[in-house]
């Protein structure tokens, strides 16, 4: 890259391209909702009006004012306020268990297709199995044996995540094991492990990078759907979902409470399958 | 989920010659899962840390109750005995007995079980009256106005979590306009018509999904098909085109789409549960959920259990109907 220093067009459209298509991206409004919400995650501290926890004296369900933009919760609290601080536990939950399933499903999708036969038969077995529960079902089994936590949650989550992980590695592997490339490392005396993580990984790592969006917009619907249950994260931390649970016994006498935490979540896993659409058809062209 | 994003593996080994073998392979298959599945459900309990009969009862069961536990648990016995003596009694259809209310889990399953399923019929009637005319409609009306607000449709229907569009329907329909019930449900035996209005809104909240990704589905797997030569002959010998639609090219265009109907019964599942949170339906979901909050393990392992046969058995019927529909598939 120092040769786009030198901004000669031919060779600078190298990496302004690049960036160019980065701004392109940046400027649809799924990017934009997404920096939104990251910003938020990470901002809230600063940016929100109140604090999330704080009963005030305001008074419960009032209607958005200038003081409360959004209104006040059953306890007086502000729900911006809420919804701010919320976004940090949706993404934390959300990037956290799409991360750590893809740092255990794809060593072990690795491996699967790389070691083949008994290896591949047993390894692929239990990823099927662990397919055939139907995820809500899972992560409600796993949370009903680990306790109710929103650490509880973000681990069932990641289980159901890891399947899909091992899957998409594994058949990355096979498809790659047999190119003369990887036949010539072979041939150069590479190592089992230098051939897997160095010369193979780097190539089935597209799939598993388009795989991410989605993976996180799936976590963070999941998580939602938990804590509405009442059993990923607790009260009074202000999750999306646990808002639009306690926002149900409210429906008459507040009924934009439970609009706002909802419109968010549909908002960010819009964005997100958006984002991954996008992903998926840079990686295909 | 997208069009094309399916992974699931077609029965594609060699040797097969006979419709026969097929469906053996595919039962045996699911057979293996099935048995794998088991072992984790078993597993549920029996990996609850410590003593599971104390974890189960809690601190306050009597040194009796424990004793009655671990005897039904067999928890002096190796693991495996103790599987195939659990496995044992599920299959003569003896799912415990729950710790809450002492009643076989079997008679809750038995009740929960077919509300569920009316739930299930309505919400997949609904997704495919709204999955395939929607579909069709799109892949003939490519650029047009209405199939651009189809695609925004479907990817909000397939953003917004189910819990918050039952409540939104509920708000708007059971407790604003008052024309359907917010909430409940009416068992068919006492009033078919009440029975029918109890369910609208909860098959609405769980098929809206589903239909949307079933009628991207559609849209893309007859894209595909209309542009084979098949439907170039049907338009030339002077079909409608209604017709080369509808007869030709939707029946080619159904192979992949209920391949996706197979894998989305898993999501339709999970959404069951929810819904029926939402709704206070007394099937299985609630059934689950009810059991989770209050650590009833056996109704919690009954329900799984069930749930995962219930989408293997889906999942088998959905391979065996396409084995059928193209030959190509079982001769491979």
């Amino acid at each position: 890259m120092q040769a786009a220093i030198g901004g000669s067009d031919e060779i600078s459209s190298f990496g302004w391209e690049r960036v160019r298509r980065l701004g392109r991206w940046l400027s649809t409004p799924s990017a934009g909702f997404l920096l939104l919400v990251v910003s938020a995650s990470i901002l809230a501290a600063v940016v929100a009006p109140h604090d999330p926890l704080e009963m005030s004296k305001a008074t419960p369900l009032s209607a958005p004012s200038t003081q409360f933009p959004l209104g006040t919760d059953q306890f007086g609290r502000d729900i911006l306020s809420r919804l701010l601080f919320g976004a940090r536990i949706a993404l934390l939950i959300g990037i956290g268990s799409t991360l750590t399933a893809a740092a255990v499903g794809v060593p072990l999708g690795l491996w699967a297709g790389y070691a083949g036969g008994r290896v591949d038969a047993v390894v692929m077995r239990v990823v099927d199995t662990l397919l055939a529960i139907p995820p809500v079902l899972l992560a409600m089994a796993l949370v009903a044996m680990t306790g109710r936590s929103s650490v509880n949650a973000a681990v069932a989550v990641a289980v159901v995540a890891l399947p899909q992980f091992a899957r998409i590695a594994r058949a990355g592997t096979l498809s790659e094991k047999s190119l003369e490339y990887v036949e010539a490392a072979v041939a150069v005396g590479a190592s089992d492990t230098r051939l897997v993580f160095r010369t193979i990984l780097p190539n089935v790592l597209s799939p598993v990078l388009v795989q991410i969006p989605i993976g996180v917009s799936r976590a963070i619907l999941l998580e939602a759907s938990l804590s509405f249950l009442g059993l990923g994260t607790q009260p009074p931390q202000p999750s999306w979902g646990l808002m639009i649970r306690e926002s149900r016994d409210y429906m008459y006498t507040a009924p934009l409470y439970g609009v706002f935490p909802g419109a968010v979540i549909a908002l960010t896993v819009l964005s997100l399958n958006a984002l991954s659409d996008r992903a998926r058809a840079a990686w295909r062209s | 989920m997208r069009p094309g994003s399916a992974t699931r593996s077609r029965p594609c080994n060699g040797g097969d010659r006979f419709l026969a073998a097929y469906v053996a392979r595919r039962a045996i298959e699911t057979v293996v899962t099935a048995f794998l599945a088991s072992l984790l459900v078993f597993g549920m309990v029996a990996a609850l840390p410590g003593d599971p009969a104390l974890v189960i009862l809690g601190d306050k069961a009597t040194p009796d109750q424990l004793l009655a536990l671990r005897a039904y648990l067999g928890l002096d016995q190796p693991v495996p005995v103790q599987y195939v003596r659990w496995a044992a009694r599920v299959v003569r259809g003896d799912l415990g007995t729950s710790l809450i209310n002492g009643m076989p889990v079997m008679d809750t399953v038995r009740r929960a079980f077919p509300v569920t399923v009316q739930l299930s019929i309505w919400a997949m009637t609904l997704v495919l009256f709204i999955a395939l005319p929607a579909g069709v409609y799109a892949s003939t009306h490519r650029g047009a106005r209405l199939t651009r607000l189809l695609t925004w449709y479907h990817g909000i229907a397939l953003a917004a979590p189910i819990f918050w569009i039952g409540i939104l329907l509920s708000t708007v329909f059971g407790v604003t306009l008052r024309w359907l019930p917010p909430s409940g449900f009416i068992p068919l035996r006492e009033s078919p018509v009440f029975w029918m209005r109890s369910l609208i809104l909860p098959a609405i909240t769980l098929g809206i999904g589903v239909a949307s990704v079933m009628a991207r589905f559609v849209q893309a797997s007859l894209e595909d098909v209309l542009t084979r030569d098949f439907v170039r002959t049907a338009r030339a010998k002077g079909q409608r085109e209604r017709a080369v639609v509808w007869r030709h090219a939707l029946r080619n265009a159904l192979i992949p789409i209920i391949t996706v109907f197979g894998i989305q019964a898993g999501f339709f599942i999970g959404g069951a549960v929810i819904t029926e949170a939402v709704f206070a339906i007394p099937g299985m979901g609630s059934a689950l959920w009810r059991a989770i909050l209050v650590r009833d393990y056996f109704v919690v392992q009954a329900v799984v259990l069930v749930g995962i046969v219930a989408f293997l058995l889906i999942n088998l019927a959905t391979d065996l109907t396409y084995g059928f529909l193209d030959p190509r598939i079982r001769y491979q």
